[in-house]
């Protein structure tokens, strides 16, 4: 996050509030009448208060929050002349022992964006040996000028291959995304075990986590190894990979309104154990646009979840390039 | 024309409908940009695109308030140039000094990963921003969403620019200790 991040993330605020802004000020006589009546509504409020809600008036939900996690068959696809199997995570229980946000419990608040990329960040290792860098690709070059380009150099020299997978992946988010293609990386040396993490779109999130041992990382892996292990496979540049996807929906007072997909991409080579995740951002059911507020009339343009597929699968020839 | 007609307008694929926007919204939007990018020559195309990104968003969407719909486009767009004006090292004026004060929310020595979405982000900002009383809330959308300078702020609401950088810096303290705690920010 940078503050040009930040900047962007202003353009979310309510209408009300940028309505507010607009009004020229009270005068001081009418303060008092507004302190009056701004008291007989905090009263007003508490006693509305008081009645149950059925449910929470923010809308959408924090990624945090209550979800629905429903089947959503998909067909396999084919990328060139390979057939790559969709294997869906139907073990809930396992999954979301896996995919629970740091050192939150699975209830009632999960994360349905918990990322190995996440899980070695959080994991208790030693903080202050830690390689960390964000660095920001043009014309397929990893910035010189960027202040972590150091932290860079030595990430690529600690942890080669994922290093070499994130040089291979940017490249298309910079083709993809207008921005300025952007990415995080992490390696822990304790662990030997390296981290990277991007944006393909905007609100579409990319991580991958490369290890000798990802159980090692966090034992939160030993729910989700075994179910990509037992995956059927597919062959990818003549590689054995096993792609696997989770469907979730978010309910919005007891009605499906947004849906999301989490892709899995597991691999092995020369030793080391790649899982890469792909999720694709949240929109209304069939749509390629995303709610914004509460009454849902103001909405984003977003990806469809079947233009996420498409473009998660413009990645996978790249993962395992020989 | 009143707003809902304009939109009508826009569903039912009218070109006079950017006719009838640009009349109404011109001058509004190009201050959006104007503030953001300090360029007439950016500002202009900015709002060209404006229009044209309009057109393209009605159907579907059917906004509440047209003109903060139409400025919400604008600096999305301005936002964009200006990333790609500071990347040429052309430097802009208000948004770039926007910026800067923004950079005082984050940590100084490492960024955030990119892993959360950039509308976990809004959303964030979004709920801190209701959350903030109201005058330091206006202000603080003054400056940050409509990128108006400390001066204009200070005459709008009729309070001295010290009041308004006082308020400014205090929302901006609240806000990155409001993103500690979403989790959004590493302390």
């Amino acid at each position: 996050m940078n503050e040009l991040d930040l900047f962007s993330a202003l353009s979310q605020v309510d209408d009300d509030i940028l309505e507010r802004s607009e009004q020229a000020p009270k005068k001081r006589l009418w303060l008092r009448w507004a302190a009056l009546a701004a008291g007989l509504i905090l009263i007003a409020a508490a006693v509305i208060n008081l009645k149950p809600k059925p449910n929470s008036d923010d809308y959408p939900f924090s990624d945090r929050e209550i979800l629905d996690y429903v089947s959503g068959p998909l067909e396999n696809m084919t990328v060139g002349e390979d057939l790559i199997i969709l294997n869906e995570i139907t073990d809930i229980e396992a999954y979301r022992s896996f995919n629970t946000f740091r050192n939150h419990k699975n209830e009632p608040y999960y994360s349905t964006r918990t990322t190995a990329y996440d899980l070695l960040v959080s994991s208790p290792g030693d903080r202050a040996s830690q390689i960390s860098a964000n660095v920001t690709m043009k014309n397929g070059e990893i910035q010189q000028g960027s202040p972590h380009y150091g932290s860079w150099l030595t990430f690529r020299e600690r942890a080669p291959q994922a290093s070499e997978l994130l040089l291979r992946l940017l490249p298309k988010a910079e083709s993809t995304n207008t921005r300025l293609a952007g990415a995080s990386v992490r390696y822990d040396p304790g662990l030997d075990a390296a981290a990277i993490s991007f944006n393909p779109e905007a609100n579409v999130i990319a991580t991958a986590v490369v290890s000798r041992d990802l159980t090692a990382i966090d034992s939160r892996f030993e729910s989700i190894l075994p179910i990509l292990k037992g995956a059927a496979p597919s062959l990818i540049n003549g590689r054995q990979v096993r792609v696997c996807y989770f469907y979730q929906t978010r309910l919005f007072r007891e009605e499906k309104t947004e849906e999301a997909y989490q892709y899995y991409v597991y691999f092995e080579k020369e030793g080391f154990q790649y899982l890469f995740q792909f999720s694709s951002n949240w929109s209304l059911v069939g749509r390629s646009v995303g709610a914004m507020d509460n009454p849902p009339t103001t909405i984003q343009n977003v990806l469809s979840q079947d233009q996420c597929r498409r473009l998660f699968a413009q990645y996978l020839p790249l993962l395992t390039q020989p | 024309m009143e707003d809902r007609d304009i939109i009508e307008l826009y569903w039912q694929r009218d070109e006079s409908a950017i006719r009838e926007t640009q009349t109404k919204y011109g001058a509004y939007c190009y201050a959006v940009a104007e503030n953001i990018l300090n360029s007439p020559r950016d500002s202009e195309e900015c709002l060209s695109d404006t229009w044209l990104r309009a057109w393209d968003s009605m159907p579907p969407q059917r906004p509440g308030v047209l003109r903060l719909f139409l400025a919400r486009i604008t600096r999305n767009l301005s936002i964009n140039r200006l990333e790609a004006l500071s990347a040429q090292k052309r430097g802009p004026g208000q948004g770039a000094l926007v910026l800067e004060e923004l950079a005082e929310c984050l940590p100084g020595s490492e960024d955030t990963a990119a892993r959360y979405e950039a509308r976990e982000l809004g959303e964030a900002v979004r709920r801190f921003v209701r959350r903030v009383p109201e005058r330091d809330g206006n202000i603080f959308v003054r400056r940050y969403f409509f990128g108006d300078p400390v001066s204009a702020i200070a005459r709008r609401y009729r309070i001295s620019e010290n009041s308004v950088m006082v308020s400014l810096s205090r929302t901006r303290s609240r806000l990155r200790a409001y993103l500690v705690k979403e989790e959004l920010l590493d302390e």
